[in-house]
């Protein structure tokens, strides 16, 4: 076969331009509407208005537990909660005590995720901080670092949680490792809300609004924008995701 | 010196036919171990069949499965965990609905090539 120097050149370039194609068509190959993953245009958070808090309702806590397969040990030291009910009372005389649930702020400047030595703890591009659980090393350095307390470790391979049945999405706990909330993030992903969330409303509360923040038309958003709202030890500068109104 | 050479030659040729026979013979018993081996591994059951109750297309080649399943679970492991993205068709989930019981299908082979998974200390598989 005969070729001359210019058909030679022709077919080099084409190979060329074809091999540097070849990423960016699998880029788009992959940017299917289940395969995008987490998006950083998004922020999830929380918005939680205590006036409509419940004294003594847990509705939210028992969700969290169903959901999460969290096992109750009995012992106060080793149980594993990811959100929990609050009485705080301003130190003014005659101030009245609110009842609130406490959970993982979701920070924007995590303290868990920076200190983790392994990498395990880190937060997605949609703001969700959460622990890969593969990578735990169970050190509890981030415990230690949490303003928030809202981390907790697996002490104990909790069997008879797992007899019990329960959620059969989320994964058994392995000991030794940590957890904390993390939004549901199953639920989140599939569009939906999560358990605490849910179970708010279902008990006619509503303080609790989950959405995106950085979505003017998201309910969370709007009362970040519209009402005064707080964050727990804002001044830490993690700049929580979880928003207090009416505190 | 002229006989001593030739005394050498033989020697040497002694040696080599030697050494080709041993050759030979150690060829011979390795294949005949190799085919015991077969006939034994059948015999005892070592290799137990592996259970696909459903016909169809695995999501790769079944031949490139039995190499690198492993790369494509730890791929999707954390682009799933740390990037959030979930490809239902080749979930856990979807493995299941071919590969229904997990006795027959991972432990078995788990369990003849002695090789330890840790996936399900944690995961259930789907049911």
């Amino acid at each position: 076969m005969d070729t001359d120097r210019r058909t030679f050149l022709a077919l080099g370039a084409s190979c060329l331009a074809a091999g540097m194609m070849a990423p960016v068509i699998r880029v788009f190959a992959s940017a299917g509407a289940d395969a995008q993953g987490a998006s950083a245009a998004r922020r999830w958070g929380m918005v939680i208005d205590v006036n409509k808090c419940a004294d003594g309702c847990t509705a939210c806590v028992e969700a969290c537990a169903k959901e999460n397969k969290s096992p109750n040990f009995g012992e106060e030291r080793i149980n594993i909660q990811w959100i929990r009910k609050a009485e705080v009372k301003a130190k003014v005389p005659g101030a009245q005590a609110r009842s609130l649930p406490l959970l993982c702020n979701h920070c924007e400047n995590p303290p868990c995720a920076y200190v983790c030595p392994t990498g395990a703890t880190f937060k997605r591009d949609d703001g969700i901080v959460l622990v890969d659980k593969h990578r735990c090393i169970g050190c509890r350095y981030c415990i230690i670092s949490c303003p928030y307390n809202a981390r907790s470790l697996v002490f104990k391979q909790p069997d008879e949680v797992e007899a019990m049945g329960g959620n059969p999405d989320v994964p058994r706990r392995g000991k030794g490792v940590v957890e904390s909330c993390d939004f549901c993030v199953r639920r989140v992903d599939a569009g939906r809300q999560p358990a605490c969330v849910e179970a708010c409303a279902k008990a006619g509360h509503r303080a609790l609004v989950f959405g995106d923040l950085r979505d003017p038309g998201s309910e969370a958003a709007r009362l970040v924008a519209t009402s005064r709202t707080q964050t727990i030890r804002g001044d830490l500068g993690t700049q929580p995701k979880v928003h207090y109104m009416g505190l | 010196m002229q006989n001593a050479n030739g005394k050498l030659q033989i020697v040497k040729s002694k040696a080599l036919v030697v050494a080709v026979a041993g050759l030979l013979a150690m060829g011979i018993a390795g294949a005949w171990a190799a085919g015991g081996g077969d006939v034994r591994e059948k015999k005892q059951g070592l290799h137990p069949p592996i259970v696909v109750p459903k016909e169809g297309q695995c999501v790769r080649p079944t031949e490139w499965m039995r190499r690198n399943h492993m790369d494509l679970l730890q791929h999707h492991k954390v682009d799933t965990v740390r990037k959030g993205v979930r490809v239902k068709k080749e979930s856990f989930d979807n493995c299941r609905t071919c590969h229904t019981k997990r006795g027959e299908f991972c432990d078995r082979c788990h369990a003849y090539a002695a090789v330890k998974m840790d996936c399900f200390d944690c995961h259930n598989y789907p049911k």
